[in-house]
């Protein structure tokens, strides 16, 4: 994802001054929502974003817009403004923005920290240079002479303080500073860059931490739903005599699918969770399968192969000079990667609570997304967006799964239907079954290298279905989330281009997005081209990486860390990857053991990492710790299958994670720099795949070009090319 | 619908709920001690960990039939044990939880283990946890939280 077009320039308003409280809002451009909406007119590029108060006591509060689902923003956030405020940490407190349209309230792509950094620090400075005005003013003295710390403003020569609670009302009354207010030197700050501990952490060791499958209101009933297990099938018949027989249960409701959004249905609302699942089993339900019967994602993926040659229908996404075939002198290598669909599978299953009212809708829902859900409930119900209250609770996971809206609007057809408050809970089979996936398909890879091994022509062809072609048919063009990326490397001809193929399987954004397949394809297709040029793949990129320090910086730190070039004991290997995540640069070095059963073990992961400013560093590597476990879930166990038009796996009882004895030591090497803050949430999924594969290369000689990583593709004896 | 006496977190409730009605469920729903997770429904994932009798026990596969006549403790009474703040201490200076969902089952889990295990080796950690999915891939710091609450110094 590119914020290349976010323009850095933000303003401040003192919108409203409320008793004794300074209130500031201020504005932000959220990148994913741009790229989700491209050629929207950022309808005067912004829109208020994020409140900040101190009340008389001294207390700060400030309003996160952005959804906390593990990742640390709810307190990243606060962090920010504190600095350039010089508030006090100890007194500062976090609150969730409203949802109103006013807040750009989008979190994904890695962008809430880059997309807010300079706007909250010009909130936090803007607030504590009207507080400084206040004392000066009371005082008599020039605001030049105050200082600031710790939520106190200091006038030194006259031995005068007063704390920032104190002038709160005079400095309400200050005028708002005419453009931008100086910020700090980054090498003074004292919060930011500094490990502090997450403000969400207390509530998450004693159960008291709100999700959206916790809420409870009044008069609510619980939902259970069958879901049309064939994408694209619809309702014949249903007998719900058994179900209605099921103590507890109040009514069954057919819901047709809403398209590209929800399937066929047939709902059980119930007094409790347990008799709506009961009664659910106990339908009798008909389905018409549909026109996609008979889909597999075995014939699709032989159909990708079919058309890896269709240059006809291959739309062009990036380039560079002119692709060549190879010279005298000189070399091709080629090769054809495979990737699978992947499921979410959010601990919290999704779920959502709403109250259709007469005189407006309330929605309590863990998402990434409640401005879409406002203006999607608002669209379908054909309601004004502002009767539609969401309420967002703390997230159990999004990774892109909870931008998506059909669990809340498929709430708000429930609550309607019973025309009292719904809570609608999935099933675990239906989270892994009726998830939005990451996309399917095939890279083909294709380099020339010179007589010195040197890459000088890159081609990177997709073949498979794009998220944006299903999700927002028509609205993109040749552009396409799943295109494959631009090489980091200084590489003087390159071509990517994508054949685009329809899919009935729903798709959308999963942690890293098209980065985990691109990382995948491309890094372990450079260790292939590395081993063909006789060249140790470290020093084959960083001869590529001439021209980046920043990148150069980052390869050698984790090739130094992990010991490089060092022997391993028999039957391990250890692999190398690099990834430029919009601006984050990741290196991984994975050490593996392949035994002779095939099941690959991850012993160590050395990761350097480089996101510009750190905000939490302790969140930071947390984050990469987090990252490898998701992507070695995904390498080791990732994949969805449909056959007959429905998804085979159906818990984590076949659709498994990584779990405790599985994890490996993960060693994370910050690079501390001031330049601007760039995402941290998945720039370390995409490495740590085909480092994984460069390990298995390296400890086995066996050339893997498929996920997941299976152990009859290992085992002793097993083909290795 | 039959009643079903039984003791949670050292409260008696009778709860009418149908005789194979989740232990789970009757937490969540009908005491409204919502800390206790639904992850899986089929003993796969261990969000839903509770003690009953003191042992590691998973909600959803116990049902308020089995479970009544029992004592049922759940993650909000975890604070009113030595071990179970030794253990919340420790998650907060860790910085264990990400999104949190599975921590509740987590630290039941861990208090289940070092009542078993008080001085855990990895090995033993690894045997007693990995029941339990985190997707966040806390794992690391979960480890090293157990060995910080069993007083173990750095990990061995």
């Amino acid at each position: 994802m590119s914020n290349k077009n976010i323009s850095r320039r933000q303003f401040v308003t003192a919108s409203a001054v409320s008793g004794a409280a300074l209130m500031l809002g201020f504005s932000t451009l959220d990148a994913l929502a741009a790229k989700v909406a491209p050629g929207r007119p950022a309808p005067d590029g912004w829109t208020p974003n994020l409140w900040l108060t101190v009340d008389p006591d001294g207390t700060v509060t400030i309003l996160s817009a952005k959804s906390e689902m593990g990742q640390g923003v709810w307190t990243a956030m606060p962090m920010i403004v504190a600095e350039e405020l010089d508030a006090d940490w100890s007194k500062v407190r976090v609150a969730r923005a409203p949802t109103n349209g006013k807040y750009n309230t989008s979190t994904g792509g890695s962008q809430s920290t880059r997309s807010s950094y300079m706007p909250l620090r010009q909130a936090g400075a803007t607030a504590r240079a009207m507080l400084v005005g206040a004392a000066a003013a009371q005082w008599g003295v020039p605001a030049s002479q105050c200082t600031t710390a710790a939520g106190v403003v200091t006038h030194a020569a006259s031995k005068r303080s007063a704390t920032y609670g104190e002038l709160a009302a005079k400095a309400a009354a200050q005028p708002v500073p005419a453009g931008d207010v100086p910020l700090k030197d980054p090498s003074t700050f004292t919060l930011i860059g500094r490990a502090t501990p997450r403000l969400d952490i207390p509530a998450k060791v004693n159960g008291t931490a709100q999700f959206g499958i916790d809420t409870r209101v009044p008069n609510m009933v619980y939902a259970s739903v069958a879901r049309c297990p064939v994408f694209g099938g619809s309702l014949v018949r249903v007998d719900d005599a058994k179900a209605r027989a099921v103590a507890g249960v109040h009514q069954v409701v057919k819901l047709d699918a809403v398209e590209r959004l929800l399937p066929a249905r047939v709902a059980v609302l119930a007094e409790d969770t347990w008799a709506a699942m009961k009664a659910r089993d106990a339908l009798d339900i008909t389905w018409n399968p549909g026109p996609n019967a008979n889909y597999s994602t075995e014939a699709a993926n032989a159909g990708y192969h079919q058309r890896v040659n269709d240059d006809a229908n291959a739309g062009v996404t990036a380039s560079k000079g002119a692709v060549r075939a190879a010279g005298a002198g000189e070399r091709t290598v080629e090769a054809i990667y495979e990737f699978p669909l992947l499921a979410h599978a959010t601990m919290e299953p999704m779920n959502c609570t709403a109250d259709v009212r007469a005189d407006g809708v309330e929605i309590w829902a863990p998402s990434q997304a409640p401005d879409s859900i406002r203006t999607g409930v608002a669209k379908y119900l054909g309601v004004a967006p502002d009767t539609v209250t969401v309420h967002v609770t703390f997230l159990g996971g999004g990774f892109g799964r909870r931008s998506q809206t059909d669990y809340a609007i498929e709430a708000v057809q429930l609550s309607k239907a019973a025309g009292r408050p719904v809570k609608v809970t999935w099933t675990r089979e239906e989270d892994i079954q009726h998830d939005f996936y990451r996309v399917d398909g095939i890279q083909r890879l294709r380099a020339v290298l010179d007589a010195q091994g040197r890459v000088v022509s890159w081609e990177d062809r997709v073949v498979g279905p794009s998220t944006e072609a299903y999700a927002f048919p028509g609205r993109f063009g040749n552009r396409h989330f799943d295109a494959a990326a631009r090489p980091p490397y200084d590489i003087a001809n390159y071509r990517l281009d994508m054949v685009l193929v329809d899919s009935p399987v729903p798709m959308w954004f999963w942690r890293a997005v098209s980065n985990t397949q691109n990382g995948y394809c491309m890094e372990a297709f450079l260790d292939e081209c590395a081993h063909a040029a006789g060249q140790d793949p470290v020093q084959y990129r960083l001869a590529m990486l001439a021209g980046n320090p920043r990148a150069v910086h980052v390869v050698q730190l984790a090739a130094q860390k992990a010991g490089w070039g060092t022997p391993l004991p028999k039957g391990q290997g250890r692999g190398f990857a690099f990834y430029d995540y919009d601006g984050t640069l990741v290196a991984q070095v994975v050490e593996a053991e392949v035994p002779p059963d095939g099941k690959v073990k991850v012993h160590r992961v050395v990761c350097a990492f480089d996101c510009g400013q750190m905000i939490n560093p302790d969140t930071v590597v947390a984050q990469v710790e987090s990252a490898v476990g998701w992507a070695l879930s995904a390498a080791r166990y990732g994949e969805i299958t449909v056959k007959n038009g429905a998804v085979q796996q159906s818990n984590f009882t076949d659709y498994q994670v990584v779990r405790m004895n599985e994890m490996p030591r993960v060693e994370v090497h910050l690079v501390d720099n001031h330049e601007p803050p760039t995402g941290v949430g998945e720039p370390g999924v995409p490495p740590f795949a085909p480092a994984l594969l460069n390990a298995i290369f390296d400890a086995t000689g066996a050339r893997l070009r498929r996920l997941p990583i299976k152990p009859e593709m290992l085992k002793a004896g097993a083909a290795t090319d | 619908m039959p009643s079903f006496t039984l003791t949670v977190n050292g409260a008696t409730h009778t709860v009418t709920a149908e005789a194979d009605s989740p232990l789970l469920w009757v937490l969540r729903d009908k005491l409204a001690l919502t800390g206790t997770k639904f992850g899986c429904g089929v003993g796969a994932c261990s969000a839903c960990s509770v003690h009953i009798d003191g042992d590691f026990a998973r909600s959803c596969q116990w049902s308020i039939a089995d479970a009544a006549g029992h004592h049922v403790t759940t993650i909000e009474s975890l604070e009113t044990t030595e071990l179970g703040r030794r253990l919340q201490q420790a998650w907060i200076d860790e910085q264990v939880p990400q999104c949190g969902y599975c921590q509740s089952g987590q630290l039941m889990a861990a208090a289940a283990l070092l009542k078993d295990t008080p001085r855990p080796t990895d090995a033993d950690i690894d045997n007693g946890m990995s029941d339990n999915i985190c997707r966040c891939a806390t794992y690391l710091r979960i480890r090293k939280a157990i060995h910080r609450a069993a007083g173990n110094g750095e990990a061995k």
